[in-house]
């Protein structure tokens, strides 16, 4: 178990070279390697699930081994109650994903390939405790996620790629001017500057306060930390994203194909809401409770302004997208109180809209792949053809729209109390959310599924066994953790109340 | 050796080792070139990549980088290695990679090879003297060499004007500089970078207005010159439709190795003049604005026009101006005070930007060459879907171009992490700023190629119009693999490629 997270994160490249060796007219082949190669860190993600000892609030197995001397950076990883849960999710998904994309026809190798460096990538994120390692894993990430878009995407894809990647990297620039500031801090007087947990360290005893780089520690009227902080929030809010950031979400989620929109919305908006809670909570909690309010606020507006723009929707698909910014706006409400229970809600959210949101991508996918379009008001009466289909688009909408009994309930709820104790006019205004997410969700249920059937359907096949292989694990967890939470919450929960405890 | 030659004689020889390799592989390739005539392409070309080879392994003589003059005007010192094995690395690269190019096949006679290596030849002893004479002759031996090589495909209309337009912006940019060189002379009575320093800062002292105003009109005269060689903005005009227009092989010549003999010389200068140790900090602080400013005009100018661009050589040729801009924000730190900190973090930095801007252009060139060649793709247009025929090249320059962005896993993350670490140390925080998201400006024309290579076309093989093959073509290509190899290895082991780069600081 020492080298678990190692093995985690490298064994994906263990597959790339299998397809490497594979010509690509093999495409059968090809497609099983992806699978087998994916399903190595999943049952590994599993034995750490099983593992990981849920009372200890800090970083377990953590390896660490000098890497580059000339800046004292460290290949250093390890995990806590924060990121198991999440690399959990990466590996589920990412198995799932060869096989919701198996009808994938032209460059079945290169897809592949893609597919396992960006597992390798984000995987890497939620492990790395050391700044290069993880901005090298932020980055590596986007190059294979701008070609999947982009070589195997809809009719716009190469505009949403370039949109998508555009918007991330001027992120993340930002985000290495404030790396690039805390190394400057510390570089003189500790071994190694980038190392996550030192730097968290450092920051609560004071010892940074950006003096040695500027002057008195001020920058343009603003203390050097909070800079620091609005710099990597930045990164992460774009991530997230929040409102008025979002814009490339639609369009990425829109134009990807199926098992890529689920890997976007599945996990990598989690990274943004990752960053936030490690680094901008849990490194700069004396900053971070100025900025509560507006961290709420812009919260509150993505609940709202999500939810709104879902319901004017047309296109199936789109509206799943916009419901997922609509989603994530709990998880910056929750995250903003630092209450127990809304830290608690916002991690859970943040694994609940993994699972809930593939879902859906994943169904949205199965009407295009018979149909050829996703206009929601050219289907009707689909329940009468295809009632397996039916029934779990009704079981993934309920457990998105916070059905109680679904795990979407617990998790809204969670952030509800919590964020009533510090906010309770934006929380009761958050509940309209609520009701539209809902409104939105059943109108859309019953535009496509109920009514008279539309006579071109007739004929629409009902989910097939692959199909139920890929949604059923997903519908599970959905229902799952609904009526067992602690399940999901007693790995988190020692974390949250660590990262709670900052702010008392 | 033989006795007519004293001891003397013969270290400050072998401190020139190098170039003496560079003259000799020269005269061989010009008497085969002689006896066989046309017949003696490859060898000729073979003669040319062994004698880099040997100007190479020349270096690691251990009289070569002491710091001991030689002749009195070569500075022989860890710093010119450093450039030194830069330039005739490249040049051997670029004679291999030459046999990709069919352009130069059409009209060539086999004095390419020999004129290559006589740009070599100039750029090596301009980066390894301080002395003005020295600087200007060997800076003219590189210039002229390059406008006859830009011009060398005879019957293209761009490559002669492209010649011309070379020729007429250099001169004049020469003539500039020979004049600053001159105003420093009779300020100082000295060819002497060091001495030359020494005597403006007492001219400047004495806080007379002419001596000042010579002072002043000297620099400018000199770094006009200077800025012309690597390309800043505004003295950049020639370089888009002279990397256009030149044969790929002297474009990729002029963007990596007669750049970094032009940073070479200006590092020097700015180091031996305005750095020195009776420095002005009254001077050294205007100088300093300004280089920043120039820094950040350059590399915006640069990446924003390269946006508007769809000739793939002209895109790198703006992209290579935006380059310019960036080392030139070491210069900045450089100068941003008089603290012997700032100055070598400064140097450190620009040179180590420039090790990893070397790798990655020379890469994506190599690249642009075997696919312009193989499928006569010019414009971004044309290469769309040819990375679906040509899997391995296009991947390769998606790696160089990824590097040119400066994203990991390239060494050009390491050398704009570098430049920004450099540039926050010494308080520049908003040449910072600009430098970062100029990284952003550059990802949409950078992948504007990787777009068409990828996702555009109808994935369908497209038939190579001419087929590569051979022992030549296959080792060019072997070539770029070894520089993809090493663009990402040095992401993440560059403890050795920093160490040389601080070891060989002036």
């Amino acid at each position: 178990m020492d080298h678990i997270l190692t093995l985690i994160t490298f064994s994906p490249l263990l597959g790339c070279l299998a397809i490497l060796l594979v010509p690509s007219e093999k495409k059968d082949v090809l497609r099983t390697i992806a699978c087998a190669a994916t399903a190595i860190p999943l049952i590994l993600a599993t034995m750490l699930w099983i593992d990981f000892d849920t009372a200890e609030a800090g970083y377990q197995y953590v390896q660490q081994v000098d890497w580059i001397e000339t800046l004292g950076v460290q290949y250093s990883i390890g995990v806590d109650g924060l990121s198991v849960p999440l690399i959990w999710l990466t590996a589920l998904l990412l198995f799932l994903a060869p096989f919701a994309s198996w009808n994938i026809e032209k460059g079945v190798k290169g897809f592949m390939l893609l597919l396992l460096l960006l597992e390798m990538g984000i995987l890497g994120v939620f492990m790395s405790l050391d700044f290069f390692l993880f901005y090298c894993f932020w980055e590596i990430m986007l190059l294979p996620m701008y070609f999947l878009i982009g070589i195997w995407g809809g009719k716009r894809r190469e505009y949403a790629a370039m949109k998508f990647f555009l918007y991330t990297l001027a992120g993340s620039v930002l985000m290495l001017l404030a790396i690039v500031a805390l190394y400057l801090c510390v570089k003189d007087s500790v071994e190694h500057p980038f190392s996550i947990p030192m730097l968290t360290q450092l920051v609560a005893d004071g010892t940074i306060t950006g003096s040695n780089l500027v002057n008195g520690g001020v920058l343009f009227g603003w203390p050097f930390l909070k800079w620091v902080f609005v710099f990597f929030f930045i990164a992460f809010a774009i991530k997230v994203p929040i409102v008025p950031f979002h814009t490339w979400l639609p369009d990425a989620h829109v134009e990807a194909p199926t098992s890529i929109s689920m890997v976007l919305a599945g996990i990598l908006l989690k990274l943004g809401c990752y960053g936030i809670l490690r680094i901008n909570l849990g490194m700069f909690p004396e900053v971070a409770i100025n900025f509560a309010t507006i961290g709420a606020v812009i919260g509150l507006v993505s609940i709202l302004y999500g939810a709104f723009v879902a319901m004017a929707q047309t296109d199936f698909k789109r509206m799943v997208a916009y419901s997922s910014v609509s989603h994530m706006g709990y998880v910056l409400l929750g995250a903003s109180a630092f209450t127990s229970q809304g830290l608690n809600g916002a991690a859970m959210q943040m694994f609940t809209h993994g699972t809930s949101s593939a879902l859906l991508f994943l169904l949205v996918g199965v009407a295009y792949d018979r149909a050829h379009h996703r206009e929601i008001e050219g289907f009707g009466g689909l329940a009468n053809v295809a009632p397996v289909y039916t029934g779990i688009t009704t079981l993934g909408f309920f457990a998105a729209l916070g059905l109680p009994g679904m795990s979407g309930f617990v998790s809204e709820v969670l952030v509800l109390i919590g964020a009533w104790q510090v906010f309770p006019v934006m929380t009761s205004l958050a509940v309209i959310g609520i009701v539209i997410t809902a409104a939105f969700l059943l109108w859309t249920l019953q535009r496509v599924f109920l009514g008279p059937l539309n006579e071109k359907y007739k004929d629409f096949p009902d989910v097939t066994s692959r199909e139920v292989f890929t949604l059923a694990p997903l519908a599970i967890l959905c229902v799952l953790l609904g009526v067992a939470p602690m399940l999901l919450l007693g790995h988190m929960s020692a974390t949250m109340e660590s990262i709670r405890l900052l702010f008392i | 050796m033989s006795s007519w030659l004293s001891p003397e004689m013969l270290t400050d020889l072998t401190a020139i080792g190098p170039e003496v390799r560079l003259v000799v592989a020269i005269v061989c390739a010009i008497i085969v070139d002689l006896v066989f005539g046309r017949r003696g392409r490859v060898a000729v070309t073979v003669i040319g990549i062994v004698g880099t080879g040997f100007a190479l392994a020349a270096l690691f003589d251990p009289v070569v980088g002491t710091g001991e003059r030689a002749f009195g005007v070569i500075t022989n010192d860890g710093y010119s290695c450093f450039f030194r094995s830069l330039i005739i690395g490249g040049t051997g690269v670029l004679l291999l990679q030459t046999l990709l190019f069919r352009g130069a096949e059409d009209s060539t006679r086999n004095e390419f090879v020999p004129m290559f290596l006589g740009t070599a030849l100039g750029a090596c002893l301009l980066v390894n003297t301080d002395n003005l004479i020295m600087l200007l002759l060997s800076m003219e031996l590189l210039s002229l060499n390059s406008y006859l090589l830009a011009g060398w495909q005879r019957k293209e209309r761009r490559s002669s004007e492209a010649a011309l337009k070379y020729l007429v912006y250099g001169a004049v940019a020469s003539a500039l500089m020979t004049f600053g060189f001159s105003l420093l002379y009779g300020l100082s009575g000295s060819f002497n970078m060091a001495e030359i320093g020494q005597a403006l800062s007492q001219a400047w002292a004495a806080d007379s207005y002419n001596a000042q105003m010579a002072v002043m009109l000297a620099s400018i005269l000199v770094f006009v010159g200077i800025g012309f060689k690597v390309a800043i903005v505004p003295f950049h005009f020639w370089a888009p439709d002279v990397y256009e227009g030149a044969p790929t092989p002297v474009t990729t010549f002029l963007a990596v190795a007669s750049k970094a003999a032009g940073f070479a010389v200006l590092l020097r200068f700015i180091h031996g003049v305005y750095l020195g140790e009776a420095v002005n900090p009254d001077w050294v602080e205007r100088l300093g604005f300004v280089v920043a400013a120039m820094s950040a005009i350059t590399m915006t100018y640069g990446n924003v026009t390269a946006i508007l661009q769809r000739n793939v050589k002209r895109l790198l040729a703006y992209s290579s101006i935006a380059h310019a801009g960036y080392l030139l924000m070491g210069v900045a730190v450089m100068t941003s005070g008089t603290t012997v900190d700032a100055v070598e973090v400064g140097m450190d930095a620009t040179l180590f930007y420039m090790a990893t801007y070397y790798l990655g252009t020379l890469g994506a060139f190599g690249c642009v060459m075997s696919l312009s060649n193989r499928f006569g793709a010019e414009d971004t247009e044309d290469y769309a879907g040819l990375g679906w025929s040509a899997p391995w090249t296009s991947s390769f320059l998606v790696v160089f171009l990824v590097s040119l962005v400066g994203l990991p896993p390239t060494v050009g993350f390491v050398g704009k992490l570098w430049l920004i670490t450099a540039s926050v140390d010494v308080g520049l925080y908003w040449l910072a700023v600009v430098a970062v998201l100029n990284a952003v400006v550059a990802l949409c024309y950078y992948f504007k190629i990787v777009r068409a290579l990828f996702l555009r076309g109808d994935h369908e093989e497209r038939v190579a119009g001419f087929k590569l093959s051979g022992v030549m073509p296959t080792l060019a290509h072997g070539s770029l693999l070894v520089l993809a190899v090493a663009v990402v290895y040095y992401c993440f082991g560059f403890d050795d490629l920093a160490g040389w780069v601080s070891s060989s600081l002036l």
